[in-house]
């Protein structure tokens, strides 16, 4: 399952599976596979292409719980952006927005749009959500 | 509460209990059910709707496990379906595990999903009494057991099925979609500005006719082809919950229409629209009260709030 920021939805799609996992398969054959597809793969797509290791999972999940959790533990004074960028490999800024847009939808959190500083804050709906 | 990113990006939260956090949507849900004293079968609901269908696929025998999958249907709601299924599964279940297997198999049901929901209904139990939004004051427990949920406080509006969906519609906001009939019975819905479907899964898909007050349509599930865009667990929501649950309102006083977030137009008188606005205000308070632990659960709002929906 991959997550696409732009639609919000969840969806199946055909993944280039990592170099550490085809290194794992290499013994046996050329080939990748995915979930549950098995394809065949030259050597050259597999240097040129496949990745050296798995996408972190900051950058591969929906961060609504992750946003969430930051702003009730006091982590970011001012917003989830600013914390989630000192991450090694930080998300991108495409997939923090939507985690936003949906905890704004929710209505777990607001933000103050009058300050040139954007500031989140937690709802009292959100307070009790990021209890669950 | 702990969240650790590691050097890779690799997210670790730990929290005091040992579930993996609920999706934010869900748990807006339950704390709605919850507050708004249907607990049972939102607890229910949300456990189908975040683990896989207890409507098994069965190639061989198609036709005879939709027949017998059918007696469960409710007339008016996807929704209320899994719920008849629970009951149903859950009354099997404490006679026996065996029982419960055995009525799966008869009843074309996935007894693996049937197990997932049960786990996850604990689970959502569980987190509600923790964060204090169940608890039985006859027993003077804080704990709440499964079987006890249908007989507690919190369960007294159960059969309201506006209330139901009422607290559906504020978890799965903005699945909001109008259904409009013409005077010559075509039906069209709209999501926004875009045209949508029944799926033929949908309780609603095969029905004809609707009744007047049956306007606005909650839905779960989306189904997209490249010409048509379908949603299939569909059940009608009253426009006043739309306005307490929904987005950002606009009362517009002279159209005497109430607009929320800029598409869903509902006509009323602006005081009404005021006053339910400020109702929702004073939602947000009681929330507010709940977490400073100072106002206990004013039942007075919330018995009004049931008032006006059913």
């Amino acid at each position: 399952m991959e997550y696409v920021s732009e639609s919000l939805i969840l969806s199946l799609a055909a993944l280039v599976c990592h170099l550490l996992f085809y290194r794992f398969l290499k013994f046996a054959f050329y080939f990748s596979s995915c979930m549950s597809g098995l394809k065949l793969y030259s050597s050259y797509t597999a240097e040129s292409i496949m990745k050296q290791a798995s996408e972190p999972e900051l950058r591969r999940v929906p961060l609504e719980e992750v946003c969430m959790q930051i702003l009730a533990s006091g982590f970011a004074p001012r917003s989830c952006a600013d914390f989630l960028s000192q991450a090694p490999q930080p998300p991108t800024d495409d997939s923090i927005k939507a985690a936003i847009t949906v905890l704004k939808d929710v209505g777990a959190i607001e933000s103050d749009d009058t300050t040139p500083l954007k500031s989140e804050r937690l709802t009292p709906l959100g307070r009790h959500l990021a209890k669950l | 509460m702990y969240l650790i990113i590691t050097s890779h990006s690799h997210i670790i939260s730990q929290s005091l209990h040992h579930y993996s956090p609920v999706d934010v949507k869900v748990g807006k849900m339950l704390i709605y059910g919850a507050l708004l004293n249907c607990i049972d079968p939102i607890v229910t609901i949300a456990a189908c709707l975040s683990s896989k269908s207890p409507f098994a696929a069965f190639a061989n025998d198609a036709a005879v496990a939709k027949a017998k999958q059918k007696v469960f249907t409710d007339p008016d709601s996807d929704f209320m379906t899994y719920c008849n299924v629970w009951d149903a599964y859950s009354k099997a279940a404490e006679v026996s595990t065996s029982e419960a297997r055995r009525f799966c198999n008869d009843n074309y049901l996935s007894f693996v999903a049937l197990r997932e929901i049960s786990d996850s209904r604990r689970q959502f139990i569980e987190l509600l009494c923790g964060i204090g939004f169940l608890y039985d004051v006859g027993n003077g427990s804080r704990r709440i057991d499964c079987t006890q949920l249908k007989k507690c406080k919190h369960n007294r509006n159960a059969k309201k099925v506006e209330v139901v969906n009422a607290a559906l519609c504020s978890g799965l906001y903005p699945n909001i979609a109008h259904l409009e009939q013409s005077p010559s019975l075509n039906i069209s819905i709209y999501h926004g500005k875009e045209q949508i479907y029944f799926h033929r899964n949908s309780v609603h898909a095969s029905k004809k006719r609707f009744s007047s007050s049956e306007n606005w349509l909650v839905f779960h599930e989306t189904f997209g082809t490249a010409t048509r865009t379908s949603i299939s667990t569909t059940a009608f929501v009253h426009p006043i919950a739309l306005i307490l649950f929904g987005g950002s309102v606009v009362v517009k006083h002279t159209e005497r229409t109430v607009t929320i977030d800029e598409w869903m137009n509902i006509t009323m008188a602006a005081q009404t629209g005021c006053i339910l606005r400020e109702l929702r205000n004073k939602m947000n308070l009681l929330l507010q009260g709940m977490i400073e632990g100072s106002a206990a659960n004013d039942s007075a709002l919330i018995d009004g709030i049931v008032n006006l929906l059913a």
